[in-house]
């Protein structure tokens, strides 16, 4: 198990006028090469719990293993626990720093130790995996690429450290659609090559079609924990916490009152329409 | 880490200290640290101390919080104290260890300066405690405007006052952040001698002035495209009208007044 979280809750500024509680009892746990897609409201402590799981916030109470270091522990080697456990912040292309892209994706394997043709190595090949032309950006600076391609570099950062588990805090956020899709893409193919994925969304369409499992977080607590068709055929709890949820859910829910059943794997809108082709005796459609 | 600094003081609050006009206020403690630096005799000390702990029962402040507002300047306090005790040479010689001599009048002077002190810091911190900022600032911007026959730039100072104060939480709260990421990318902020902990703030630093300007940049432009041109014109959301509670507050300090003529 990657990642295992016991009874944890946060409470911040304890002790001031200002005490929340951000995360209430949470039990978690999050396997190897899992795809987990995160969801709630907003201020439902998505962004407090992921910043446990690396150790950035230590917990008011309870207990966290990453990769069988205890992290409440004061000894626990936070070195080796973020670079099993990569964290992709809000809106990561604002805090690039470096003169090059280049130096700016090694910062993170430098801390990690490497150096040397490793280095190279290894921020080369993070840089083509999200997709940006290595020699053409090496050598410029950050600042000067568009938002989107900053976004780009921010995340080969993290990438380039070699996580075994990635978490992403709403890295669509704020892209046009097809730099959506492709940030999508991207973190699928980072998951099948093993890496395990937390992914925070607010887009229910995305998260069902590219999540093995989701989580829904409500007030600090877990309320809801099972794969994209189970969750989602919650749509009136959904609800209830703000929550939307995917197109075709609302679909299912509107044909199951006519006595039509969808099959609660489908997730888009082609598949969707294709089945209910096929159903009412035409072929596919073209 | 970077929770524990709080920006101002302000204790929000509904008192007859709190309802004080901003610009009368402020008056009143430049009134109050002339007259602390004026008076030579000791027991208007005590009077000015009453003055201060009065208007801290009626605005509830707390003490320990009034007390805590010394902190940052007790080094200074301590050090004026301590040069005037050894330097000053009037006076009767009371004292004398090897080199060191006590004058008469060296105690006299560093107990009034360290009581001066003492008392200005609990008048200024008043002020912040009751006031919030930003009616500080306006009341500034109004105290200052018949400078600006001089083209003394009133509203513009209070204006960049007013959005500094508002973003520095922003900032701390942006601070926090890219640190939390930095750190997430291996970066160490604690350990390390001076050197390394000054070139392991630069992955912080850079990121936050480049949002800084980037923001200010976007604040401009979401001013000016709301039709921001300056101060000429402008009118005013909150109007501020004098009332009892100023009339009661001005009365206190004319007995003062009163008696600071009469005592010296
Ligand atoms: N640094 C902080 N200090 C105090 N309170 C905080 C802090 N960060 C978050 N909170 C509070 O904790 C709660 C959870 O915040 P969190 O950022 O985890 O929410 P979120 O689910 O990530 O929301 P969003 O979708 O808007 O990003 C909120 O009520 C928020 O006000
Ligand atoms: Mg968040």
């Amino acid at each position: 198990m990657s990642i295992e979280v016991k009874n944890m809750s946060h409470i911040y500024m304890p002790g001031t006028p200002f005490e929340s509680a951000a995360l209430v009892d949470v039990n978690l746990q999050l396997h190897e090469g899992e795809f987990v897609g995160l969801i709630g409201h907003t201020g439902s402590g998505k962004s407090t719990l992921v910043q446990h799981l690396n150790g950035l916030l230590k917990p008011t109470s309870g207990t966290l293993f990453v990769y069988d270091v205890e992290l409440t522990k004061k000894d626990a080697d936070m070195k080796f626990v973020r670079s099993r456990v990569g964290l992709v912040f809000q809106y990561p292309e604002h805090q690039l720093f470096e003169e090059t892209v280049e130096a700016d994706v090694a910062f993170g394997p430098k801390n990690m130790g490497l150096g040397g043709e490793e280095l190279t190595a290894c921020v080369k090949e993070a840089i083509q995996r999200v997709g940006l032309d290595y020699e053409a950006v090496r050598n410029r600076s950050p600042f000067e690429l568009s938002g989107g391609q900053r976004r780009r570099v921010a995340i080969a950062g993290v990438i380039a450290m070699n996580p075994k588990f990635l978490i992403l805090d709403e890295p669509t956020a704020g892209l046009d659609p097809q730099g959506r899709d492709e940030l999508l893409e991207l973190v699928q193919d980072l998951n099948k090559s093993g890496t395990g994925i937390l992914m925070i969304t607010h887009s229910m369409d995305d998260i069902a079609r590219v999540a093995d499992r989701i989580l829904v977080i409500d007030k600090g607590r877990i309320v809801m924990d099972g794969t994209p068709g189970e969750v989602f055929s919650h749509v009136e709890e959904l609800e209830a916490i703000g929550l939307d949820v995917p197109e075709t859910s609302r679909l299912r829910m509107l044909l199951e009152k006519e006595g039509i059943e969808l099959p609660s794997d489908i997730f888009t809108a082609e598949e969707a329409a294709s089945y209910l082709c096929k159903l009412m005796g035409g072929g596919s459609h073209a | 880490m970077l929770n524990d600094i709080t920006v101002g003081q302000y204790l929000p609050g509904k008192s007859a200290v709190h309802r004080i006009d901003p610009r009368v206020k402020i008056l009143l403690v430049v009134f109050y640290i002339v007259a602390i630096f004026v008076t030579d005799v000791f027991w208007m000390y005590g009077v000015f101390a009453a003055y201060v702990l009065g208007a801290a029962l009626i605005a509830k402040v707390p003490l320990r919080v009034l007390l805590r507002s010394i902190k940052p300047l007790l080094f200074i306090v301590v050090f004026t104290f301590i040069m005037n005790l050894l330097l000053v040479r009037e006076g009767e010689l009371l004292l004398q260890v090897w080199k060191i001599r006590i004058y008469s009048d060296g105690i006299i002077y560093a107990v009034r300066l360290a009581l001066r002190l003492i008392l200005l810091v609990f008048g200024t911190s008043m002020l912040t405690l009751t006031t919030s900022p930003l009616s500080l600032t306006d009341a500034l911007e109004r105290l200052l405007k018949p400078l600006s026959i001089i083209r003394f730039p009133a509203h513009e100072l209070a204006m960049m006052m007013t959005i500094a104060l508002r973003f520095i939480p922003t900032l701390l709260e942006e601070a926090d952040k890219i640190m939390k990421a930095q750190k997430a990318r291996g970066a160490d902020f604690e350990t390390g001698n001076i050197f390394q902990k000054a070139k392991a703030l630069v992955p912080l630093l850079v990121p936050l002035f480049v949002n800084a300007f980037r923001r200010a940049d976007e604040l401009a432009m979401a001013m000016e495209s709301r039709c921001y041109h300056g101060g000429k014109g402008r009118t005013r959301m909150r109007i501020l009208t004098l009332s009892w509670v100023d009339a009661a507050a001005v009365a206190v300090n004319l007995g003062l007044l009163a008696l600071l003529i009469i005592f010296g």
